[in-house]
């Protein structure tokens, strides 16, 4: 069995969640290898965030919770959630909050991470000055849907859909203004 | 014989006109409850065709909170019909439901969705009337 090097993170603290599994022998033990491995990538990028991104990092593996809901969850017939929506919520996220950090060294607000309708995930900001409603659609070949707007009249009101994969920077800095 | 027969279908209730200035119960699942109580846009949701209240006419909080079984899980808030109907593409329709024997039942129609525009219109309207513990509050 091959060893699992421990992630490297710098400079903030380690989040619980992220620990590979330990590991002992026995067919379970290569399952839960291999699906961590398959998932590596990907908790590489987000164990690399920056310090000031950390409560961002909290909410995201937080927000891992809808996962285990299963359908009907609500007692009203509402559908299970797929690893995939929440994966495009989480990529999304992390990679314009990186950019914005990168680009105008602005952390971006935590946002609430929560059920959508019809197994889509809602990504909400809600400040003072602004709030910002995005939907990440449980089919994966949709556009998001957004809107935006301000408590003053001055703030131009946002709205319509974007493709997560691209470079949304210019959102979250609308957001941060 | 004919109260029997009429036992048998269930009650016959009309649609009527729901006034603008009267309010419209909606049960509001706990995991849709943030940890400051507040009601998170995705309780704004159509289930089928549309989003699912009671008209306060004939019902009250407590009895739209009690529909379903696990009253306990869930927040009743109310929506005024006259905020609903200035939300774009929405449209409010008495739609008594004699299954349920529920004559208060009443549909909102219009996209939410796709529309989160319309959900955001949504949270900033209700007031939370029966309020509920949110998912990091309770004991599993």
């Amino acid at each position: 069995m091959p060893r699992i090097e421990p992630l490297k993170r710098e400079p903030a603290a380690r989040v619980p969640s992220f620990t590979p599994p330990a590991l002992s022998s026995g067919q379970e033990s290569k399952v839960l290898y291999d699906a961590f491995n398959a998932l590596r990538p990907r908790w590489l990028e987000m164990n690399t965030l920056p310090k000031s991104l950390e409560r961002l990092e909290t909410a995201i593996v937080k927000s891992i919770r809808i996962l285990e809901w299963k359908d009907d969850w609500d007692g009203e017939g509402s559908p299970a959630y797929a690893e995939e929506t929440w994966q495009r919520a989480a990529l999304f996220l992390v990679q314009n909050a990186l950019r914005l950090w990168r680009t105008c060294g602005i952390a971006v607000d935590v946002p609430r991470i929560g059920p959508g309708p019809d197994g889509s995930i809602d990504i909400h900001w809600k400040s003072e000055r602004r709030e910002l409603l995005i939907n990440i659609p449980a089919d994966s070949r949709e556009l998001a849907d957004y809107y935006g707007d301000g408590r003053s009249v001055q703030v131009q009101m946002m709205k319509g859909m974007l493709d997560t994969q691209a470079n949304n920077l210019w959102l979250l800095n609308w957001l941060m203004q | 014989m004919a109260s029997e027969l009429a036992d048998a279908v269930g009650p016959r209730w009309e649609s009527e006109e729901i006034p603008d200035a009267d309010l419209l119960y909606m049960r509001v699942h706990f995991r849709f409850v943030n940890d400051d109580g507040s009601i998170q846009p995705g309780a704004f949701r159509d289930q089928g065709e549309a989003m699912s209240t009671d008209w306060e006419k004939y019902s009250t909080p407590e009895q739209t909170c009690n529909r379903l079984s696990k009253g306990q899980d869930n927040a009743v808030i109310s929506l005024r019909t006259s905020g609903v109907r200035a939300i774009p593409d929405q449209l409010v329709v008495h739609t008594p439901d004699p299954e349920t024997n529920n004559q208060a039942h009443t549909d909102v129609f219009g996209d939410k969705k796709k529309n989160t525009q319309v959900r955001i219109l949504y949270s900033r309207l209700y007031e939370l009337i029966i309020p509920t513990l949110p998912e990091s509050q309770r004991v599993i």
